[in-house]
């Protein structure tokens, strides 16, 4: 089994230390999408199937729509796993996105062996 | 409220610590405060922290290219020059405006989005102390700017 992913962050260095993270191990990835801001990813997933996405919280449709929040409430890509990436985690803020059913989170600055565990208990490999 | 040197010598040594895959190796005597300037080219950030107050950061050009180079597996002469822009914005983001949270017991540090040291308002405020950090033979400067109407004592 070979998987898509998407990568949505505005800094291209992080998105390289995420893709470089998808293709460790055992991570069965084939191909990895990159974006760096929500129109962006909105258009790669208009055009391509991906099968998990890793997108910074901060990543904004518009003034008011967060990617993930749209992502979550759409039904169609709420089936795809998703981890939220965070910068702030304190209590005020997680409350805020857990209360918009952004439920699996991974906060900033997080090595590379941290995101391989949350990437691989989120998902998509439950169903693999 | 005052941003004590406390709170960002802690943090550093959070970001040392913690980012060991980031920053250059640092001796057993970890990070090492040295007065002086910083030479050479640098690239500055800078984190609001209050209405009066700013935290600036100095980073060497060279250190930011190398931190992207460990984040990114690049070799540093591979990373793209506009990835050495962004990092330290991303940097600052992530590593000081994450640990300085981190000591700010009663949430009073506003930690805005980090920015370029480029605005006109900065020049309006005047600096109350600064740090500089060695690592390996690479400097990062922090220094904390003030409204120069509002000036406190010096910690």
């Amino acid at each position: 089994m070979s998987l898509d992913f998407l990568v949505v962050d505005s800094s291209p260095a992080v998105r390289r230390m995420i893709h470089r993270t998808l293709r460790m191990g055992d991570m069965q990835t084939n191909r990895v999408l990159e974006a760096s801001d929500a129109p962006e990813a909105l258009n790669l997933l208009d055009n391509h199937y991906v099968d998990g996405i890793i997108a910074e919280w901060d990543a904004w449709l518009d003034q008011e729509t967060r990617l993930v929040i749209w992502l979550a409430s759409d039904e169609v890509m709420h089936e795809i796993p998703t981890i939220t990436l965070l910068t702030d985690d304190r209590p005020a803020t997680i409350e805020s996105v857990t209360n918009q059913n952004i439920t699996d989170l991974l906060v900033k600055p997080f090595q590379p062996e941290e995101l391989y565990a949350k990437v691989k208990q989120v998902g998509p490999y439950e169903s693999a | 409220m005052k941003v004590l040197k406390e709170q960002v010598l802690q943090s550093v040594n959070e970001v040392m610590a913690q980012m060991f895959y980031l920053l250059p190796d640092v001796d057993d005597l970890g990070q090492q405060v040295q007065k002086g300037d910083i030479s050479g080219e640098t690239e500055s950030v800078s984190l609001e922290i209050s209405e009066q107050q700013t935290l600036r950061f100095e980073y060497q050009t060279e250190l930011i290219a190398l931190m992207t180079s460990h984040l990114t597996a690049l070799p540093t002469e591979e990373v793209p020059r506009d990835w050495i822009r962004q990092m330290p914005l991303e940097a600052t983001e992530v590593c000081w405006a994450h640990y300085l949270n981190t000591h700010d017991k009663n949430s009073e540090l506003l930690l805005g989005t980090p920015y370029r040291s480029e605005d006109a308002s900065e020049r309006s405020k005047t600096p109350q102390w600064k740090v500089t950090f060695q690592s390996e033979n690479y400097r990062l400067r922090i220094a904390l700017l003030e409204f120069s109407s509002n000036v406190p004592d010096r910690k």
